[in-house]
C-alpha cells in the first residue's frame, strides 16, 4: 500500500506542475469513490458530477495543495465535500437528501460477521449506540466527525442553522457517552429518554 | 505498480484486511445501514486498494463524461466572463467546457483573425483612397477582402476539425458524445465566430452599402462545402477543396469582370445554391463526420 501512496503523491505533484495526463490518472484512481461517497450526501447526480469536478479542477489549478502528513484520500475527500457545499448552495436546498430518504432503505444489507470484523462494527458498543440515535443526531455526528466539517460547513451541508448543528453534536455525544458508560451494554436506553434537551 | 486500476474488487478474505465486494457494492448502491456505511468511509479514507476497487460501482459513463469535461476544463483554462455568462443563460457546462477547448474560438485565433482583417481593410482603404481618389466606381482594391474573409471562416472550420491544432482532440474524440453532434457544435461556433468579424469590417472597407450582407452567403457556402468535403476526403484535403471552391471563382471573376460581381446578386444564387447543395451532402453523409474528424 505505500507504493500506491506514494503513486498517489507522485501523481499530486504531477498535476500540481500542470501534468494533464497525471490530472487523468488522479481522476481514475479517486473520482469512483469521490462519487459514490458525495453520493451519500446529495440526492442529485448533476451537483455530485458538478462538485467531482470541481475538486480535480481545484487540485489543477493549484488552488488546494497537499502539505503532506494524512492520507491522500482524507486529503481529495476534504476538498470534495466542500466543493459539494458550494455546489449545494448555488443549487439550492432541495438536492440534499432529506432526513426521511437520508434513513436506511428497507432492503438493508446485513453485513456478514467476517466481514463486521474487518468494517470494524463489532468493536465494542459504540456501534449500537451509534444506531440508536435519531437520524438527526447521526447526521450531525457524521458531518462533523466523520467528514470532518467546522460547524458552519456542517450546518450548510444539512440544511440547517448552524446552532442546531452545535446543540444536535452535543445531544449526540451526551447520548453516546450514556450508552458507554451503560454497563448493561445492549439493552440501551430508549432515545426519547436522553433525546430531549 | 503496473496496473494501478484492478478492476476486480478485493476479496473480503484477501490480504491486507480489504472489504468485500458485496459490502462495497450495499455501500455504492446505499443499502448499507448507516454506522456501517460509516465504517466503510472510515477505512476507504485510508485504504487506496478499497478506494480504487470502488470504482466499479460507478457507471462507467458518466466517469468517462465527467472526465472528458474535466480534461476539456484543465486544458482551457479559469472560465471568462463569455463562458460565465453562457452557463447562467444555461447552456449545458459540458458543451461548454469542449466549445471553449475549440481552437478556433481561442482569444489567440480571435485576435488573429481581427489582425489580418484589420490589415486587408487597411489596405483596400488606403488603396482606394491613393488611387481611386474615392470615385468608387471600381472596385478592384476589394479583391484581397474578398478573398480573405471566406477564408478566415474556413481556417476557423478547420482549425476545429484538423486534429493536429486541437489539444482536446484525444479527449473530445473518447467522450461519449454523438461526433456528429460535437463536431456541428464546434463548426457552428468556429462559423460564427469568424462570420461576425468579417460583417463588421465589410462595414469599414470601401464597398457599397449592401457588401456585409453579400459576405454572408458566400461565407455560408464555403463552410457546408468544408463540412461535406469531410465526409468524402479527410480533413486536411477538405479544407484545400472548399478553399479552392472560394478562391478560384473570385480570381476568375476579378479578371474579366468588375470584382464585385462575385457577390453581386445573380453569383448570391449560385453560392445559395451551392451551399443548400453542399448541406444536402452532410446530412446525408452525417455518419462519416467522425471518420473525417480522425483522419
Amino acid at each position: 500500500m505505500s507504493s500506491d501512496a506514494s503513486h498517489d503523491l507522485e501523481l499530486l505533484r504531477a498535476v500540481a506542475a500542470g501534468d494533464e495526463e497525471a490530472l487523468g490518472r488522479l481522476y481514475d484512481r479517486h473520482a469512483g469513490w469521490l462519487t459514490v461517497r458525495l453520493s451519500r450526501r446529495c440526492s442529485s447526480p448533476e451537483v455530485v458530477d458538478q462538485a467531482v469536478q470541481d475538486t480535480f479542477l481545484a487540485l489543477w489549478r493549484g488552488a488546494e495543495t497537499y502539505r503532506g502528513g494524512g492520507d491522500v484520500g482524507a486529503f481529495i475527500w476534504g476538498i470534495g465535500i466542500r466543493r459539494l457545499i458550494d455546489a449545494l448552495r448555488r443549487e439550492g436546498p432541495s438536492m440534499r437528501w432529506s432526513w426521511s430518504t437520508r434513513r436506511s432503505k428497507s432492503s438493508e444489507v446485513v453485513v456478514s460477521a467476517e466481514d463486521q470484523v474487518l468494517v470494524g462494527v463489532e468493536h465494542g458498543r459504540l456501534a449500537p449506540a451509534l444506531a440508536s440515535l435519531s437520524p438527526e443526531l447521526r447526521a450531525a455526528l457524521e458531518a462533523t466527525v466523520l467528514d470532518g466539517l467546522t460547524t458552519a460547513e456542517a450546518a450548510r451541508l444539512l440544511g440547517v442553522a448552524e446552532g442546531t448543528v452545535k446543540s444536535r453534536c452535543h445531544r449526540a455525544r451526551q447520548a453516546l457517552r450514556a450508552a458507554l458508560a451503560d454497563a448493561q451494554g445492549p439493552t440501551l436506553p430508549n432515545e426519547h429518554t436522553w433525546g430531549t434537551t | 505498480m503496473t496496473t494501478p486500476f484492478p478492476d476486480q474488487v478485493a476479496s473480503a478474505d484477501g490480504p491486507g484486511g480489504h472489504l468485500g465486494g458485496e459490502v462495497l457494492a450495499a455501500y455504492a448502491t446505499n443499502r448499507l445501514d448507516e454506522v456501517a456505511a460509516w465504517s466503510v468511509e472510515a477505512h476507504v479514507t485510508t485504504c487506496s486498494a478499497c478506494r480504487v476497487a470502488l470504482r466499479a460501482f460507478v457507471d462507467r459513463d458518466r466517469l468517462a463524461r465527467n472526465r472528458s469535461v474535466l480534461l476539456a476544463a484543465a486544458a482551457v483554462g479559469e472560465p471568462g466572463p463569455a463562458r460565465r455568462l453562457l452557463s447562467r443563460v444555461g447552456v449545458p457546462e459540458h458543451l461548454l467546457g469542449l466549445l471553449a477547448a475549440t481552437p478556433s474560438l481561442r482569444r489567440s485565433w480571435l485576435l488573429s483573425v481581427l489582425g489580418v482583417l484589420a490589415v486587408v481593410a487597411g489596405e483596400s482603404v488606403l488603396a482606394n483612397h491613393l488611387w481611386n481618389r474615392g470615385s468608387g466606381s471600381t472596385w478592384g482594391v476589394l479583391v484581397p477582402f474578398l478573398l480573405v474573409g471566406p477564408l478566415l471562416v474556413l481556417g476557423g472550420v478547420a482549425l476545429a476539425f484538423l486534429p493536429l491544432f486541437d489539444p482536446s482532440h484525444q479527449l473530445a474524440a473518447a467522450a461519449p458524445f454523438p461526433g456528429v453532434n460535437l463536431l456541428l457544435a464546434r463548426a457552428v461556433s468556429a462559423l460564427l465566430a469568424a462570420l461576425l468579424p468579417v460583417a463588421v469590417a465589410a462595414f469599414f472597407v470601401p464597398g457599397p452599402g449592401w457588401l456585409p450582407a453579400a459576405m454572408l452567403l458566400p461565407c455560408l457556402a464555403v463552410w457546408c462545402v468544408a463540412l461535406a468535403a469531410v465526409t468524402v476526403v479527410g480533413a486536411t484535403a477538405a479544407a484545400v477543396v472548399s478553399a479552392a471552391t472560394w478562391v478560384l471563382p473570385v480570381i476568375v471573376v476579378a479578371a474579366s469582370h468588375p470584382a464585385l460581381a462575385v457577390v453581386r446578386w445573380h453569383a448570391q444564387v449560385a453560392w445559395a445554391a451551392l451551399a443548400a447543395a453542399a448541406a444536402v451532402v452532410a446530412f446525408v453523409r452525417r455518419d462519416r463526420f467522425e471518420m473525417g474528424w480522425t483522419r
